[in-house]
């Protein structure tokens, strides 16, 4: 039987915080414009100190209360004092455990434990917990651990440089933040001319400053496209401090993944619990070969701001080395592919988009040029800056175009598809597909295609949809799925 | 197979404490409602009467008397509506890990419930008894380790 740590007697306390209403009303009730007021205050001062001892009281014996038993098949957690809840988890059901170690938690001997199974809809932890080291290293040694006999040997640690890359290209947008810092120095020079009088005189130090660069930018310009550039930094630094020392390690059962400077964490993933493994891209990534494994695991990236990475980079190639056990085979190429003819399926949407900007600026043009004549490069420029994220989707969907499609090997499925201007390649078990999908329009009825969407079972709803399918193929997916789809009103052969 | 039932002393429990609530709107509507306003109050203890005998005296025990939860050898179904039934049955390999909620002095109340959390979802046995609580607990955790 185990208590958790007594730091958790202030967060039991702070539920009892607003108790701190009656010092709050004694003091409102004192107080006047007197030089007695601070004695008259004074003398009840006891009463406050009863209610803050009140609240202590409470959240001690509220920890007190939280009781942890650890049994060879189960974890137990008793809490509550009046409305007592028991939780009972059996270990076989614990998908991912995970162990934090945040420095400030760090310095009182105190440890984040928390065990998630494939329950719910919502990516939060089933139970969590705040414990010491030996209470920690207690339950642990209940939940299955790497076997140094089993260990894979070709999983390598991702060197520094991957981690580098993962954090520039996973900071908040990376592309996304020198889009916008551009657009606000590019477009704030252009104004300059326009505006600048009226924003550089906001500040005028951050006046100053541009006048001494003799850049013709705007001092508010300056500022928000300095803030983007700097949260991204900030960003980069928190994933650099977070991802940085990434380990992992795996046997055919557990695979134990631990990272972090200031706040280490680990994850024991039963392996037979994954629902999928997600390998990432963007466009960048996948013109050099690079990708970033992410699995869904129930569990596993549940802590906020943290993402489910498994491999933070690594090369396309070499990415069948050590991962057998996860499904995850190097060199599959697609057996059904998205057929070129329904090139509209994955172009038409952006093709009209990036076709609308000139016929757009050109009837706001004629506008612009009556009622605000000086603001016309603006616009121009503005147009211009529209027409690159346009022209950019343009190339990331012809290239799912190019790649996109499903193939089956094994028990496996495996997924290429994209989702705005991310591409993914998905494997998982046969079995954990929940759902299938096929979808016609009229157009694709009539040219014999369709699109596929595919389902994992997972605590996320996410779909995975394979556009430009030829019908047969759709159905032939569907059909070694175990579903009967039937797209003409004739049911297919089971 | 076994049958379960609500636990009678609960619904006794709960009509208590709707008559409690019920002294405390009646009460409070005429302490804090101003005079003027005394046709207010007539209506707000009506209302609260009427909410309250429907809920206590017909709702609850129709609802009491079609609650049934069976525990079969690999699953528990729960049978339950007064205007519209609803079966559920969850079978127990899904089933991932289970709590049980318990109220001051619920060998008397009968305010004990068991929660199974499984795959996308709950199900929930309200208003057992303890021990028929504490049974179904034991029960689901042998036939699940039985089933592995």
């Amino acid at each position: 039987m185990y208590h958790e740590h007594p730091l958790r007697i202030l967060k039991y306390s702070a539920k009892n915080i607003w108790l701190l209403i009656f010092p709050f009303i004694r003091g409102l009730r004192t107080y006047h414009f007197s030089k007695d007021f601070f004695y008259t205050w004074i003398q009840g001062a006891w009463k406050d100190l009863l209610v803050i001892g009140a609240i202590i009281l409470f959240g001690l014996i509220r920890w007190f209360f939280s009781i942890i038993d650890v049994h060879e098949n189960e974890l137990i957690h008793r809490d509550g004092v009046f409305i007592r809840v028991t939780t009972h988890v059996p270990l076989a059901n614990i998908s991912c455990s995970t162990v934090e170690n945040p420095v400030h938690l760090g310095a009182f001997g105190a440890r984040r434990l928390s065990c998630d199974t494939r329950a719910g809809i919502f990516k939060t932890a089933d139970l969590k917990m705040l414990v010491n080291e030996s209470t920690c290293a207690a339950i642990m040694k209940h939940i299955p651990d790497t076997a140094e006999k089993n260990k894979a040997a070709e999983l390598k640690r991702p060197s520094w440089l991957s981690i580098l890359l993962f954090s520039v290209f996973f900071s908040s947008g990376f592309s996304g933040t020198v889009y916008v810092a551009m657009f606000f120095f590019k477009g704030g020079d252009i104004a300059h001319d326009i505006i600048s009088m009226s924003l550089s005189t906001l500040t005028k130090e951050t006046a100053k400053l541009t006048d001494k660069l003799l850049l013709k930018i705007p001092a508010m310009a300056l500022v928000i496209g300095a803030f983007f550039i700097g949260s991204w930094f900030v960003s980069f630094v928190v994933n650099l401090l977070r991802y940085a020392g990434f380990r992992i390690e795996t046997d055919n059962k557990v695979m134990k993944v631990s990272y972090g400077i200031l706040n280490r964490v680990e994850y024991r993933i039963r392996l037979s619990h994954v629902n999928y493994t997600d390998l990432r891209q963007n466009l960048v990534m996948k013109l050099m070969g690079a990708v970033s494994l992410n699995v869904s695991c129930a569990g596993y990236g549940a802590v906020k701001n943290r993402l489910p990475v498994l491999m933070p980079v690594k090369k396309e190639k070499d990415i069948g080395r050590g991962l057998e056990a996860m499904g995850i085979v190097g060199g599959v190429q697609n057996t059904y592919k998205a057929r070129i003819a329904g090139a509209g399926s994955y172009l038409l949407l952006p093709i009209i988009a990036a076709a609308a900007v000139h016929p757009l600026y050109n009837a706001t043009r004629g506008l612009v040029i009556s009622f605000f004549p000086k603001l016309e490069e603006l616009l121009h420029f503005a147009a211009v800056m529209a027409e690159i994220p346009l022209i950019w989707f343009i190339i990331v969907k012809a290239a799912a175009l190019l790649t996109s499609g499903i193939t089956f090997y094994d028990d496996s499925i495996l997924i290429r598809c994209s989702k705005w201007n991310s591409f993914h390649t998905v494997v998982g078990d046969r079995k954990n597909v929940v759902k299938v999908e096929v979808e016609q329009n009229l157009l694709q009825r009539m040219s014999k295609r369709c699109a596929v969407s595919i389902w994992f079972g997972s605590e996320e709803y996410k779909r995975y949809k394979v556009k430009a399918l030829s019908e047969a193929d759709g159905l032939k997916i569907a059909e070694t799925l175990g579903c009967g789809i039937s797209l003409r009103n004739t049911e297919i052969s089971r | 197979m076994k049958d379960y039932f609500p636990d009678k002393h609960c619904l006794l429990t709960l009509i208590l404490l709707i008559i409690l609530a019920e002294a405390i709107i009646w009460f409070a509507s005429g302490r804090f409602i101003p005079e003027q306003f005394s046709i207010l109050v007539t209506v707000i203890r009506i209302i609260a009467i009427a909410i309250g005998f429907i809920i206590g005296f017909i709702y609850f025990p129709l609802f009491f008397r079609t609650v049934r939860y069976t525990v079969t050898e690999t699953e528990i179904i729960r049978t339950s509506g007064v205007f519209i039934k609803i079966y559920q049955s969850v079978q127990y390999s899904a089933i991932q890990y289970t709590t049980m909620i318990s109220s001051p002095f619920s060998k008397i109340s009968g305010f004990n419930f068991v929660v199974f959390f499984m795959f996308g979802g709950q199900l929930r046995l309200l208003f057992l008894a303890r021990d028929d609580a504490e049974e179904i607990m034991k029960l689901a955790a042998h036939f699940s380790r039985k089933g592995e």
